[in-house]
C-alpha cells in the first residue's frame, strides 16, 4: 500500500480557494447595500435641518454657518487651488512625523521587547514621558526647536511614538513560547529567530499600533500647527476663527475626518492583506464588515 | 593499517598507555601477538553490538527551582534504528527528559553522550513533534515544512520538501494555512516538518494524545511507514499505554515524584502488529501492572 493513499480523504476542508475566503454571494451583497444607506440616514436629516433651520433664520449664520455655505467654501478653495496648498503642508507634517516617531518606537519597540535588560532600562523613563500631556510640550518644543517645521514634526513623532512603542513591546513580550522553540530545535537564532518568529508573531500589534501612531499624527498636527503656520487644515481653523467664518472652519474640521479616515483606511486595507492568515473570528455578515 | 587497527582498539580497550605502543610492527613481543589477537576478536562483534546506543542518558536530574525535582537520576540509552517508548503518568517528567533531550531545557545535574557513528561531534540532526502541531499560522503547509530545514537551507530543498508532502499525504493542500487544517492534518505536517531536517533521532512528544481515535491509530501506522521508510530512530513519549505496545521495540516505564524509570520491557512482537492479538494484549497488561504496582 502507498505511504500517500494512507492519507484522509475524510477530513473535510473547503477546497476551492485555499488562502482566501470565499466571497460573500449576490442577495448578501445587495443587503450590504441597503445598510449602508441606512448609516447615511442620520447625517443625510441633520444636513437638510441644518440647512432649513439656517434659511428659515433660527440659526446665526454668523455663527454656525449652513451646508450651502460650506459648499460655496470648499468650491472657492478648490477654484483658487488653495485647498491643495493646505492639505499639503498638513500631509508632509503629518507624515514625516508618523515616519520618523514610527521608526524610533520601532527600534527601541523591538530592543526593549527582545531584551529584559533594556526593557529595565528604558521602559520607565517612556512612561514617565509619556503621561505628560500632550499639549505641555508645545512651550517646550517652541522654546527649543524654534517656531517652524522642526518642532511642528518632532511634536508630531513624539505623539506617534507612544502608541507604536507600546503595542510592539507588548507583543513582542508575549509571543507564544511553544513557536519560539519550534524555531530554537529547527535552528533558528538571533536575527533569523527575529525576523521569522517575532516579526510575523507581532505584525497584528504592530499594525494596531501604526493605526493609533497615525491617529495621533493627526491629533498632534493640530496642535503643532496653532503653534503658527501660514499654511495646513490648522492654520485654516485659527484663519477662520480669527476672522469669524465659520464656513471655513467647519470646511478644515470635515478635512481632517476625510484625512484621517482615508488615511486610516489605506493602513486597514494593508494591514487586512498582510495578516489575512490570521485565525481570528471574522464574521461574514454585512452588519459587521459595513462599519 | 589494516593491522595497525586492531592493537589501537585493544589498546584502547584495556586503556594501556600510547607511549609504549607507538610502533609495534618493528620487534614484536609476545604481549604483541595477544594484543592483535584479542584486536581481531573485537573486530569480529557485529556492528549493532558496539554501537549499541546512538544517545546515552547519564544520570540526568532535572528540578526547577531548588526543591521541587522532576526527574532525578534517570539512566537510559536509545538505540538507533529502533522506537523507544517512554510511558509514564503524568507528571512524571517524561516531557522534561524530552525537552532536556532536544536541548529545550538543561539538566540540573547529569549529562547526554551523542555516540559519534550518529552525529558527529555533540548534538546530532534532531527532529521533534510536539503534542500540539505548533505550526506558524503565518506560514501555508509548505512554509511550514520548509521551515525544517532551519534559517539556511531554503534553496536546496524544495525537491525534498514535496517529497515528504507526498508522503505525508499533504501534496495537494500545500497552499493551506494552518486556520484551514483539521487537528490530524496540522499534527502530520509537524510531522513532515521534523522528517525534512533527515533527522537521526526523532522525539515525539505525546504526538497524538490530541486526537480522535481513529485519525490516532492510522498516524500511528503511518508513522511507522515512514519509520521503515526513513530508517528514523524514535524516542517516543506517551501515557497510552496501548500506542506503547503497538509501536515499541523498547518500552521504558517512568513514574514516581521525582520520576524514575522503573522498568524496561523488549517488545519483540512481529509488525504489523494486530491489538486483538493475545501477545499484544499480554503486553498492555504486563505494562499496566508496571505503570500501577
Amino acid at each position: 500500500m502507498a505511504i500517500s493513499s494512507l492519507a484522509p480523504r475524510t477530513e473535510a476542508v473547503d477546497v476551492s480557494r485555499p488562502g482566501i475566503e470565499r466571497k460573500t454571494g449576490k442577495a448578501p451583497v445587495k443587503r450590504h447595500v441597503r445598510l449602508s444607506v441606512l448609516g447615511l440616514l442620520v447625517p443625510a436629516t441633520a444636513v437638510i435641518g441644518w440647512e432649513a433651520a439656517s434659511r428659515l433664520g433660527w440659526l446665526d449664520r454668523t455663527i454656525a454657518s449652513s451646508p450651502s455655505e460650506i459648499v460655496v467654501e470648499i468650491g472657492h478653495l478648490l477654484t483658487t487651488g488653495q485647498i491643495w496648498v493646505h492639505l499639503w503642508a498638513t500631509f508632509v507634517r503629518v507624515f514625516s512625523g508618523f515616519a520618523l516617531g514610527g521608526a524610533i518606537a520601532g527600534i527601541v519597540g523591538a530592543l526593549a521587547g527582545m531584551s529584559p535588560i533594556l526593557y529595565r532600562l528604558l521602559n520607565p523613563s517612556i512612561q514617565a514621558i509619556r503621561s505628560v500631556p500632550s499639549y505641555a510640550w508645545v512651550p517646550v518644543f517652541i522654546l527649543w526647536f524654534g517656531i517652524f517645521e522642526t518642532s511642528k514634526i518632532l511634536l508630531i513623532a513624539l505623539g506617534a511614538f507612544f502608541p507604536l512603542y507600546l503595542s510592539l513591546v507588548s507583543s513582542i513580550r508575549s509571543v507564544d513560547r511553544k513557536l519560539v522553540e519550534v524555531a530554537l530545535v529547527n535552528g533558528f537564532q538571533g536575527w533569523s529567530l527575529a525576523r521569522r518568529i517575532f516579526l510575523p508573531a507581532s505584525l497584528p500589534a504592530i499594525f494596531v499600533g501604526l493605526r493609533q501612531s497615525l491617529g495621533l499624527a493627526w491629533m498632534f498636527v493640530v496642535a503643532a500647527e496653532f503653534m503658527g503656520a501660514t499654511h495646513g487644515l490648522g492654520f485654516l481653523l485659527i484663519d477662520g476663527q480669527t476672522t469669524g467664518r465659520p464656513a471655513t472652519l467647519i470646511t478644515s474640521i470635515l478635512l481632517f475626518a476625510l484625512c484621517g479616515k482615508a488615511t486610516d483606511g489605506c493602513l486597514a486595507w494593508v494591514s487586512e492583506r498582510a495578516l489575512h492568515w490570521q485565525d481570528g473570528y471574522r464574521p461574514n455578515s454585512p452588519e459587521a464588515r459595513s462599519e | 593499517m589494516a593491522r595497525r587497527l586492531p592493537s589501537e582498539l585493544a589498546r584502547s580497550s584495556f586503556g594501556i598507555a600510547n607511549s609504549k605502543w607507538k610502533k609495534p610492527s618493528v620487534t614484536r613481543c609476545y604481549h604483541c601477538h595477544v594484543q592483535l589477537a584479542i584486536g581481531y576478536w573485537l573486530l569480529a562483534i557485529p556492528k549493532e553490538l558496539k554501537a549499541s546506543s546512538m544517545v546515552t542518558i547519564d544520570k540526568i536530574s532535572k528540578s526547577y527551582g531548588g526543591d521541587v525535582s522532576v526527574i532525578a537520576d534517570l539512566q537510559l540509552s536509545i538505540k538507533p534504528q529502533q522506537v523507544t517508548v517512554m510511558v509514564g503518568t503524568t507528571g512524571s517528567g517524561k516531557s522534561t527528559l524530552l525537552r532536556v533531550l532536544a536541548g529545550l531545557e538543561r539538566p540540573t545535574s547529569g549529562g547526554i553522550r551523542w555516540d559519534s557513528d550518529h552525529g558527529g561531534n555533540g548534538r546530532p540532526n534532531l527532529g521533534i513533534v510536539f503534542q500540539e502541531p505548533r505550526l506558524l499560522p503565518w506560514l501555508n503547509v509548505r512554509q511550514n515544512v520548509e521551515f525544517g530545514f532551519g534559517p539556511a537551507g531554503h534553496r536546496r530543498s524544495a525537491e525534498l520538501a514535496n517529497e515528504i508532502l507526498e508522503q505525508v499525504g499533504l501534496r495537494p493542500f500545500s497552499l493551506y494555512y494552518p486556520r484551514q487544517l483539521s487537528g490530524g492534518m496540522a499534527q502530520r505536517v509537524a510531522i513532515a516538518r521534523a522528517l525534512v531536517r533527515k533527522p537521526s533521532l526523532l522525539l515525539l512528544d505525546e504526538p497524538f494524545s490530541a486526537l480522535d481515535a481513529l485519525t490516532r491509530s492510522r498516524l500511528q501506522e503511518h508513522l511507522m511507514e515512514l519509520f521503515v521508510k526513513h530508517s528514523l530512530t524514535l524516542f517516543f513519549v506517551t501515557h497510552d499505554i496501548e500506542e506503547a505496545v503497538a509501536l515499541s521495540d523498547t518500552i521504558v516505564v517512568i513514574k514516581g515524584r521525582p520520576g524514575q524509570i522503573s522498568h524496561q520491557f523488549r517488545i519483540d512482537l512481529p509488525r504489523p502488529r494486530s491489538r486483538h492479538d493475545q501477545a499484544f494484549i499480554v503486553w498492555k497488561e504486563r505494562v499496566l501492572e508496571a505503570l500501577t504496582e
